[in-house]
């Protein structure tokens, strides 16, 4: 069957008797059909759908006019669809649970949010975790841990490169002895100390990068 | 506030947790879903099950909806989707041509009957629609009827008929309203919305 939609031209039609719908054209309920049409203020929107809700005869409009416009639109609409499938519907979600869902955010906004919460966790991260980490491989070193094994090879190894004079080394433990320094450097160092404290990462303070001639 | 921000207002009490609201669509959307169901599916049976699957999936989804674009569109590309799946179950490849077609439409609401699919009981109950709503529209005042003509078949907002038939906004949204509970009246044995079933 060919969609016959009704045209302007039927409302060109010659009027016929008209009578008013029982218990029609109270002010709530023409609120109602506006809203369906989107034609209600966005103040009024939120306490109209919870009347929906709640009022049966509102419920039964609804869903009247609903079919009302797509009867007018096409008569197939209506004329091959099954008046089961909303029942069949209602009782397949009887047994979905509820929603419970966050207030949907634009996707900026969303998007902004993720970025904080990340930026969040990477600073918990950094400093419940790695800094107790590095701090506590500070103390170990000082306390006879494991580290302090580690380091000790650290100050041999570099004892033997020094004893070689080896003027290419790099690096030298700084732990390895005053011999290590250039003597001169001694006040400097520990006024800086006194002002530096351990700092963020006291276990790296240990090791001293020499560059310059001289300094052996 | 358009008609796309009522349906809004349903999805958001739906995301909430109440379940009511997501029926109001269902009862809002059904035919139109059903319709399109028909342009891919010939089966009725078939279409009532994909539109009945489309449907919860959605209700399933509906905590991912953003409102970035209008629930029906959303809840279309859902359907469309279930029923390539439904054809993907059976091992069989969705009709290419009509599947196509029916993508391309953003919103469906231009969709073309396809007539080939309708049962002989589906085109008596259409040809009884039609009647009823012929004779609903030739019993409305002039008013009435071009006030609903305006509204529901050219897409008018309350401004612009208000504008068309020179009166105030308010006499716009009561002659609609009452259009609408005449053709109802009319249509309501028609419909399978009597006050003994659920909705």
């Amino acid at each position: 069957m060919k969609q016959e939609p009704l045209s302007r031209s039927a409302a060109a039609a010659s009027p016929a008797p008209y009578a008013a719908p029982a218990g029609a054209a109270t002010e709530d309920t023409e609120r109602l059909s506006a809203w369906l049409d989107g034609e209600l203020g966005a103040s009024e929107a939120d306490a109209l759908a919870q009347r929906l809700l709640r009022d049966p005869d509102w419920r039964s409009r609804y869903i009247d006019w609903c079919a009302v416009g797509d009867a007018l639109r096409s008569q197939e609409v209506i004329g091959g669809h099954s008046p089961r499938l909303c029942a069949r519907i209602a009782r397949a979600l009887d047994s979905e649970p509820a929603l419970l869902a966050p207030r949907a955010l634009p996707g900026g906004a969303r998007r902004h949010i993720a970025t904080g919460f990340a930026v969040a966790a990477a600073a918990a991260v950094l400093v419940f975790v790695a800094v107790p980490q590095l701090r506590s491989g500070s103390a170990g070193a000082g306390a006879g841990t494991s580290a302090d094994a580690g380091t000790s090879a650290g100050v041999a190894v570099a004892d033997k490169v020094l004893a070689a004079g080896d003027p290419g080394a790099p690096v030298r433990n700084a732990a390895a002895g005053a011999h290590a320094f250039n003597p001169r450097l001694d006040p400097y160092i520990e006024a800086h100390r006194e002002v530096t404290g351990t700092g963020v990462m006291p276990a790296a303070a240990v090791y001293l990068r020499f560059g310059g001639e001289g300094e052996q | 506030m358009s008609e796309r921000d009522a349906d809004l207002e349903l999805v958001r009490l739906v995301q909430r947790g109440d379940k009511r609201a997501f029926e109001l669509l269902v009862a809002k959307y059904q035919r139109r879903i059903s319709r399109l169901l028909s342009r891919m599916i010939r089966d009725p049976a078939d279409i009532e099950d994909v539109a009945q699957e489309a449907f919860i999936k959605a209700y399933r989804a509906l905590p991912n909806f953003r409102g970035e674009s209008a629930f029906y569109t959303w809840l279309y590309r859902i359907a469309i989707n279930t029923a390539k799946n439904h054809f993907a179950a059976q091992g069989r490849r969705a009709p290419t041509v009509v599947a196509n077609d029916i993508e391309d439409q953003e919103s469906g609401e231009d969709a073309v009957y396809l007539s080939d699919t309708a049962t002989p009981d589906s085109l008596y109950q259409s040809k009884q629609v039609g009647l009823a709503v012929n004779r609903a529209i030739d019993q409305l005042p002039p008013d009435l009827r071009t006030a609903i003509v305006l509204r529901e078949l050219e897409g008018l907002s309350y401004d612009e008929i208000a504008v068309a038939m020179n009166c105030p906004v308010g006499t716009v949204r009561s002659r609609i309203f009452r259009a609408r509970e005449a053709i109802a009246l009319e249509l309501r044995p028609l419909l399978g919305t009597g006050e003994d079933e659920r909705w």
